[in-house]
């Protein structure tokens, strides 16, 4: 009568572990399932900042090449300019120069 | 009478040794059970741990292209100002050579005036 209830409780506790384990193989399965759609997210997000990436580079490539047209187009005027001064000058020089020789 | 008492103890021996047998052969089964079971979520664990980390590299490349884009961007930021200043100086100086030009033709048409004017 006594072996009874001692042979009986230590099957409860083996079974009440076998059903801790499978909760957490349900949790391992459904983590398991979140890691998968985390995965796919990251492996999106690693793609558009990529893209993102790469269109800065081309955003600073565009930016370098308007700023050298700029200073192209300011030197050119700034020749210009110069080179109309220099005409005003010997314009208005050279009668000098004449009435001097 | 002694005969009787042998047959009994046999009896209930053999029936309590089958019982303590089936006891531990189940809890042996169970045993087994816990094992794979134990064995199943370490495979789980092992897998979660490589999702991990490939996710971890994903994240740390797409903070390095993040990172990359935004001093690219502030260098064309600041590449558009430059242009913006140059193409201000350009105004100006396109607004100094018309007036120039201006003056330049207000003079040749006065001397011309004059030289028509003296014939």
């Amino acid at each position: 009568m006594s072996n009874n209830p001692n042979n009986s409780g230590q099957p409860n506790k083996t079974q009440s572990i076998l059903q801790e384990v499978d909760k957490v193989k349900d949790v391992m399965h459904n983590n398991i399932g979140l890691m998968l759609n985390n995965h796919d997210k990251a492996s999106n997000l690693q793609d558009k900042t990529a893209s993102m990436s790469n269109n800065a580079r081309l955003f600073k490539k565009q930016t370098v090449t308007i700023r050298r047209q700029m200073w192209c187009r300011n030197m050119k005027l700034q020749l210009i300019i110069i080179a109309v001064v220099i005409l005003v000058l010997a314009v208005i020089l050279i009668p000098i120069i004449m009435k001097f020789v | 009478m002694s005969y009787v008492p042998l047959k009994q103890p046999l009896l209930e021996d053999d029936g309590s040794f089958d019982y303590e047998e089936t006891l531990l052969s189940e809890r042996n089964e169970q045993a087994k059970h816990l094992a794979q079971d134990i064995y199943h979520l370490k495979g789980a664990m092992d897998d979660l741990k490589m999702m991990v980390d490939e996710q971890g590299e994903m994240l740390v490349q797409a903070d390095n292209n993040v990172t990359t884009a935004d001093l690219e961007i502030e260098y064309g930021v600041e590449e558009l100002e430059k242009a913006y200043v140059y193409k201000s100086r350009s105004k100006k100086r396109i607004i100094i050579l018309v007036v120039v030009i201006l003056l330049i033709l207000a003079v040749v048409i006065g001397a011309s005036i004059k030289f028509f004017v003296k014939k």
